[in-house]
């Protein structure tokens, strides 16, 4: 029931009383005196009471609603000096210290709430445990805030990556304790994690996480790590147990384990290599046999090409020294030839010159016949005059004799005259009859003399076709000549070929011996891996190559003109065939 | 004002005051039945710059709460100075009603530093005129706490700490 109500029921009450009091007294004016004073009482106490009704609703209207939680309501217009006055007052001040109080702390919290740690309550003006509570709000604000502080430092330190740091002393125990457990638990883990990374950089992969203790996500974490070391430990035993069975020439052996990811891709890469590999080695066993063989057969052929080479090489000193024999005969010939071409010409000169003679001799003998005419008919007169002059001679004797002594000097002389006519005429007689016999040798020299030109000019002939052979022979020797110096620079270029030809016989020879070799090792080597099933021939035995010995060195007493200079441009015997032609 | 003294109005969105309490009728030296419905300012002391209240406001109507050094006037034309803080009052629809201020006895030190403060913004206030007088003034203030590297509730926790 309301204070209000209850004030009534009072004055309702005090009314009652009185008239009962009226009705029970004896005396009416007493009693009516007594109702007055009564009324009056009743009228004051009615509009005291509704004052007090309405000062008292107001405080209960604020009552009520700081019942209900609200806080605004103040009691206003308070009459001064009503009894409630103080009461209205108190009422009024105790919520103005519980509003204050809780704007303070509401204000307080909501900016705490949203990391704004700068708002001090104010206690000041408060009393009794008002400003206890803001103090105490005050003490947990700053609690917070060194906390949040503290947990921003270690929230910073994570976010740099710095997992040593750690709530101050000053933050709050429990709260200390869980943040900094879960740093020393997160670091510790994460230490492990990086001791496993560190062993796994080492090539360790034993490591592993301890689990003990490990919560939540760490603990997952630490699973998946341990699960992940596990299964990387696997394929790396796995990797090295193949990889060691490789070592051991074995290259049948394969990872067999189920992995993921790259694991699986460096399984995959490595079983492919594996088999790649066999099957190269497969291929190169082969192919180190074939190489093997054919080396050999080069060897072979070189051995043949050596002793061909160095036969020939002789044969081509032989024919060079043929030649050049060959060469001087032809080259004497040619001179021999020149020198009698040289004679017919000159014996054609001489021939021709004993024609001319022989022409000349003919004229000279027509010459002397005609002289010898002349002659006859000069001793002809010659006779004559000797006959005269006998005559005469006749005469002066005669005529000496008539003049006697005087004349027989002249007889003398004339007889000598006459004797000397007698001599001339004779002569004479003797020169005509010389003359006569001489023309007729004249005439027999001249048929002769035209006999010899004759000859002469058949000799003349044959000397000139002989001169002609002669020059042909004496051409063709020089054409000989030429033909022999080609041929002798052909040998020559041959003999250098040849010797080239031998230094490279020599060198295919250690070639394919090395070759023979070197497929030899290689095979060896290749033999030392397991393949498997692959199928492979033998390797030859590389003891027939070298059997064959190192292939004769072709020595030649002439050095090569052109020694291997030209080896590029000299063809590679190609095979034995050709080379057991040439 | 007294340690003990703790002065507590309300008022509504246009600033008219809707409670005081005991405290305020005794420093105000109005009567309870003449501060209701009177204008808050009818306590505003002329040495204020108009660039503290128009700060005040300006956080009030904000929804901010505000904490201030205030000089005030009696009905006297005597002063007393107070550590104002005032917030917005809601009802329970979140509706903002009113405002609620509480001001306490300031610390001394605090009012040496505030009042030569509050005299060179009134003086700037007056000598460039009405027009820029809140202009001029709050820029001291931001300049002020510019120069201090301070917030203004800042400054004035610190103020009152010291």
């Amino acid at each position: 029931m309301g204070i209000v109500q209850t004030s009534w029921l009072m004055a309702g009450m005090a009314l009652v009383a009185s008239i009962f009091a009226a009705v029970v007294s004896e005396g009416s004016v007493v009693s009516l005196l007594l109702v007055a004073v009564t009324v009056g009482v009743l009228i004051v106490g009615l509009r005291a009471l509704k004052a007090d009704q309405a000062i008292l609703e107001k405080m209960e209207h604020v009552a009520v609603d700081a019942n209900r939680g609200i806080l605004e309501s103040r009691v206003t217009h308070i009459p001064v000096g009503h009894r409630y006055e103080e009461c209205a007052w108190a009422i009024n001040e105790m919520m103005d210290q519980t509003e204050t109080v809780f704007r303070d702390v509401s204000t307080t919290l909501n900016r705490m709430v949203v990391g704004d740690y700068g708002r001090h309550p104010q206690p000041v003006g408060l009393r009794g445990l008002f400003p206890e509570i803001l103090v105490t709000v005050d003490d947990v604000q700053e609690r917070v805030k060194k906390t949040m502080d503290s947990l921003a430092h270690v929230m910073a330190g994570l976010g740099d990556g710095d997992l040593g740091v750690r709530m101050g002393d000053d933050v709050e125990a429990l709260f200390r304790d869980q943040v900094n457990g879960a740093m020393v638990s997160i670091d510790e883990v994460l230490k492990q994690f990086g001791e496993i990374v560190k062993q796994l950089e080492q090539g360790d992969c034993s490591g592993r996480v301890e689990l003990d203790g490990v919560k939540g996500d760490l603990h997952q974490l630490g699973v998946n790590i341990n699960q992940s070391m596990e299964f990387f430990g696997a394929a790396v035993t796995e990797t090295v147990m193949v990889a060691e069975r490789m070592k051991g020439g074995d290259l049948t052996a394969r990872i067999e384990g189920e992995f993921r990811g790259m694991l699986r891709t460096l399984k995959e890469s490595i079983n492919t290599t594996q088999a790649k590999f066999a099957e190269i080695v497969g291929s190169v066993r082969t192919s180190a046999t074939g190489v093997n063989s054919n080396a050999l057969e080069v060897s072979n052929g070189s051995q043949d090409l050596a002793s061909r080479t160095a036969e020939q090489a002789a044969s081509l000193e032989q024919t060079a020294a043929s030649m050049e024999q060959i060469s001087s005969t032809v080259n004497l010939s040619a001179d021999n030839a020149v020198q009698a071409s040289q004679l017919a010409e000159d014996s054609v000169h001489h021939v021709t010159e004993g024609t001319s003679v022989i022409s000349r001799a003919v004229e000279a003998m027509e010459g002397i016949n005609e002289s010898s005419s002349k002659i006859s008919e000069i001793i002809s007169l010659i006779d004559g005059i000797a006959f005269q002059t006998n005559l005469l001679a006749l005469n002066a004797a005669v005529e000496a004799a008539r003049a006697g002594e005087h004349g027989r000097g002249f007889a003398v002389v004339a007889g000598e005259v006459r004797s000397l006519a007698q001599r001339s005429a004779d002569a004479a007689k003797d020169i005509k009859g010389l003359i006569e016999n001489s023309s007729i040798r004249i005439e027999e020299g001249s048929r002769l003399v035209g006999e010899s030109g004759k000859s002469l000019d058949a000799i003349q002939n044959s000397i000139k076709k002989m001169n002609d052979i002669a020059r042909e022979i004496a051409l063709s020797a020089k054409e000989q000549t030429q033909g022999i110096e080609q041929v002798n620079s052909a040998v020559t270029q041959l003999d250098s070929v040849t010797q080239e030809n031998a230094a490279l016989v020599e060198e295919t020879a250690a070639s394919s011996e090395h070759l023979s070799r070197q497929a030899d090792q290689l095979s060896e080597m290749v033999s030392f891996f397991d393949v498997g099933v692959l199928k492979t021939a033998p390797a030859e035995p590389s003891a027939r190559v070298k059997k064959a010995g190192k292939a004769a060195p072709v020595t030649m007493k002439k050095p090569p003109k052109a020694q291997l200079a030209k080896r590029s441009a000299v063809a590679t015997p190609s095979a034995d065939s050709e080379w057991a032609e040439f | 004002m007294r340690k003990e003294d703790f002065i507590v109005s309300k008022t509504d969105l246009s600033g008219r005051i809707t409670y005081g309490n005991r405290i305020f009728i005794e420093f105000s030296g109005y009567t309870e039945k003449e501060l209701l419905g009177a204008q808050h300012n009818i306590i505003r002391h002329p040495d204020m710059p108009r660039a503290v209240f128009q700060l005040l406001w300006d956080t009030i109507q904000a929804g901010k709460e505000i904490f201030a050094y205030v000089k005030n006037m009696s009905k006297d034309g005597g002063f007393y100075w107070v550590f104002a803080n005032v917030t917005p009052s809601y009802d329970v629809n979140r509706n903002l009603v009113g405002y609620y201020s509480v001001r306490r006895k300031p610390n001394p030190k605090a009012i040496e530093v505030v009042s030569g403060l509050y005299q060179v913004m009134l003086a700037e206030e007056q000598r460039v005129g009405a027009k820029d007088a809140i202009a001029t003034s709050t820029q001291i203030l931001v300049d002020t706490l510019t120069e201090k590297g301070l917030s203004y509730e800042e400054l004035i926790f610190a103020l009152e700490a010291s």
